[in-house]
């Protein structure tokens, strides 16, 4: 998989540092998943933290501190299960997302043309995680955001204002950018969008529609 | 408006006192220290040794308490979470991997995928267990913890500006997001990012020589 569109720089850092919202990580996570490039980057990223932490000064513990931790250890199964628990639920969105079975997924009509599937319990501040299955040749109405919007292409293709998109592919945008994508592919395109705000369509009938749809 | 206390650039720290299972107090280099935390969790994980999961303790769990404090932890709250990250250290030691990062990496990511499960309540992605891709990157790198060690402090104190410094601090330390970051310093979203990104660039320059990016 060739990839020519990344994460932006803040935005890797901002995940290494862990500062990002719940839904753009995922994003991220996807995203890196594909991408040999932003992963070393990550990679430089995370050793730098570490540096830090190395640099970071002591608190004082309690004088008791390792034997408590010890006795932890010792009286019960360390991992807890509500950990397992959190860890099943995310390699179940996870794998949703790359397993590349996305006839599986319970698709809902959000227009004619463009079909979606909200992740509910990936929250992303105001705004939300989700696919949208979006057929040949449509084009999403000229639209600027509140906040980023990251796009993670995950089948077909679309063209914007910026380039091109293909499977691996991310647009990072923020409230600077405008764009209208258009869905160059014969096939859907697939991709996975998380949002921190409502979108903000240029035109009052489509922000009519998008009182409608919700998006 | 801005209440927030920018602490000084780190000090070139070289002594630190190692506190271990001996009850008097051994004092090394701090290189040595974190050179050795490697063999440290090499022990951990093949022998699951007390002795040294304890001194790994004392170099780790002090720097990751202040970690939680500096995120808005009461005391009491993170020292809870600095024993939280050290017995997964404990726990996944043999996932530990030399090859691909340093002990402090590895348990900075630890430390702060605890911190957004704990304190952020989010669900953690960068869980090891959800994909295992970053295996498939091993790289023979032929690390040396005194030259990076010395690359860091040189990037610290010439490389960064104090400017970007201080939002790398607040990223790293205090959890603040971009929006948050830009209404503390009362500087536009986009000052921030392009600090950002260029102090990424920075460390690119200034770090990323032992490695292929």
């Amino acid at each position: 998989m060739s990839i020519n569109h990344h994460l932006n720089k803040d935005t890797l850092l901002a995940y290494s540092a862990g500062t990002l919202y719940e839904g753009f990580s995922f994003l991220a996570k996807a995203h890196l998943h594909y991408c040999k490039t932003c992963q070393h980057q990550l990679d430089l990223a995370n050793h730098f933290a570490g540096n830090l932490l190395e640099k970071n000064h002591d608190s004082m513990m309690n004088d008791n501190s390792f034997n408590q931790l010890w006795d932890k250890i010792q009286s019960k199964d360390a991992s807890s299960d509500a950990s397992k628990a959190i860890i099943k639920e995310i390699k179940n969105d996870f794998s949703l997302i790359i397993n590349n079975n996305y006839d599986d997924i319970p698709w809902s009509v959000l227009v004619p043309g463009i079909q979606q599937y909200i992740f509910t319990d990936i929250h992303c501040d105001q705004g939300s995680v989700r696919l949208l299955k979006i057929k040949s040749g449509i084009q999403i109405p000229h639209h600027s955001h509140n906040g980023t919007e990251l796009t993670l292409i995950l089948k077909g293709s679309y063209e914007d204002e910026s380039g091109e998109y293909y499977p691996g592919d991310l647009s990072d945008l923020d409230d600077s950018n405008c764009h209208q994508p258009h869905v160059n592919s014969t096939e859907d395109c697939i991709c996975l969008i998380a949002t921190e705000q409502k979108l903000k369509f240029s035109s009052p009938f489509n922000r009519l529609l998008q009182v409608a749809v919700g998006l | 408006m801005n209440n927030f206390h920018f602490k000084e650039k780190p000090d070139a720290v070289i002594i630190l006192a190692l506190k271990t299972n001996n009850p008097q107090q051994e004092t090394t280099t701090i290189n040595s220290v974190y050179q050795q935390a490697e063999n440290l969790l090499e022990s951990i994980a093949k022998h699951q040794d007390k002795t040294a999961f304890e001194q790994l303790y004392w170099i780790f769990a002090p720097k990751i308490k202040s970690y939680m404090k500096q995120h808005g932890a009461d005391d009491s709250l993170s020292e809870e979470l600095a024993q939280e990250s050290l017995m997964q250290v404990w726990l996944k030691a043999d996932k530990y991997k030399p090859e691909l990062s340093q002990p402090s990496t590895w348990i900075f990511r630890i430390a702060r995928n605890i911190y957004i499960d704990k304190l952020r309540k989010q669900k953690c992605f960068d869980a090891d267990e959800i994909s295992n891709f970053e295996n498939e990157l091993s790289e023979n790198q032929n690390y040396d913890h005194e030259i990076d060690s010395q690359r860091f402090k040189k990037l610290i104190k010439t490389k960064l500006s104090s400017e970007q410094y201080q939002i790398l601090e607040l990223s790293y330390f205090k959890g603040l997001n971009q929006p948050e970051i830009s209404a503390q310093l009362a500087i536009p979203l986009g000052t921030v990012k392009s600090r950002l990104r260029l102090a990424f660039e920075k460390i690119k320059s200034a770090m990323g020589g032992q490695h292929e990016y």
